[in-house]
């Protein structure tokens, strides 16, 4: 797996929003995550068939609200690029129930409280997020659809490869609290 | 090291230009989703004949590639192209929905009611072309043009 930085094209934005490349069948590194994503969600026929392959009754309705989600995340990301807005404002917690402080935090990209399309990210540092993958959300629980579920699957395997690759290793862990008791 | 540093040392160089790509999607946006709505089209129409994409390629005179640009949306279709897809599927594409949204306008503009009609009229008495005219110093020949006005009303 690569980790690339989004907006290294700009000196004062670099260093907050990364994507995962998982490598190709050929074990190439092409696109990452966010522009695959991105090429995916745009594609009418890959839209269409998804919503015929998922039952979609309106399948019409579902191509044309799936592409207006992604001219908002478009918006957005230029809006955060352009404003320097904090990345917090899209990447909400992935988790309802998570409170607090937490080491490598899940999260999910989302524009607003209809939009179809989740983007899957950890949280690395105060705004510094690493886009992991995404999928169109067809259930209310990730597990309840395959495409979803295999991106819980993927965010958890990029969590484990960052702690083989020492970040959050124990003594940052230590540090990180030793930070926070200091604050309190 | 701090945790984003080591964060950092995991990061490729691998250049791209993934923010400008971005930008142009915004800026070409009207012309993009234009191309949305004709793919819409195009697979709604080949599954009415049912038709597989190598079929429309093979009677547009065209490689399966482009065709599958075409319903991918995001190909920015040439005028030879379209006529093409409207000849070959027998399908209106150039009506497109700003047209329709004209129609719409001009229709409700025949239709509405004649006392609207004769109350709009009856408001142009309003107007004062004379003063007017004298105002923009315009000819001085509106005193006779607007009494004409007003009794053609």
């Amino acid at each position: 797996m690569r980790i690339v930085d989004i907006f290294a094209s700009n000196k004062n934005r670099e260093g907050q929003l990364f994507s995962v490349i998982y490598p190709d069948e050929n074990g190439d590194y092409k696109e990452c995550e966010f522009e695959r994503l991105l090429n995916l969600w745009t594609n009418v026929e890959y839209l269409r068939n998804y919503a015929i392959k998922n039952n979609i009754k309106y399948v019409y309705q579902f191509v044309k609200s799936r592409l207006k989600d992604v001219e908002r995340i478009e918006n957005l990301i230029d809006e955060i690029f352009e404003q320097n807005e904090p990345l917090d404002i899209y990447f909400k917690q992935l988790w309802n129930s998570e409170t607090g402080v937490k080491l490598l935090s899940l999260r999910k990209g989302k524009t607003s409280s209809k939009d179809g399309l989740r983007i899957f990210a950890i949280k690395i540092d105060d705004n510094c997020f690493l886009i992991t993958g995404g999928a169109i959300k067809m259930s209310q629980k990730n597990d309840d659809h395959p495409d979803t579920k295999e991106e819980m699957k993927n965010i958890n395997k990029v969590k484990h490869y960052l702690q083989e690759n020492d970040v959050f290793d124990e003594d940052s862990f230590y540090e990180l609290l030793i930070e926070i008791n200091y604050d309190e | 090291m701090t945790n984003k540093e080591k964060f950092k040392q995991l990061v490729h160089t691998q250049k791209n230009d993934i923010v400008a790509k971005n930008k142009a999607r915004i800026k070409n946006r009207a012309r993009l989703r234009a191309a949305q709505d004709i793919a819409l089209k195009v697979l709604d129409r080949l599954d009415d004949l049912n038709w597989k994409q190598v079929d429309l390629a093979k009677q547009m005179n065209v490689s399966a590639q482009q065709v599958n640009k075409i319903v991918s949306g995001k190909e920015n279709l040439t005028l030879e192209t379209i006529v093409k897809l409207e000849d070959v599927l027998n399908l209106s594409i150039l009506h497109s929905s700003t047209e329709k949204k004209r129609k719409i306008e001009v229709t409700e503009y025949v239709t509405q009611p004649v006392k609207n009609v004769r109350k709009n009229l009856e408001s142009t008495k309003m107007f004062d072309l004379a003063s007017y005219n004298e105002k923009h110093r315009y000819k001085n020949d509106s005193a006779e043009t607007s009494t004409k006005f007003v009794n053609a009303s």
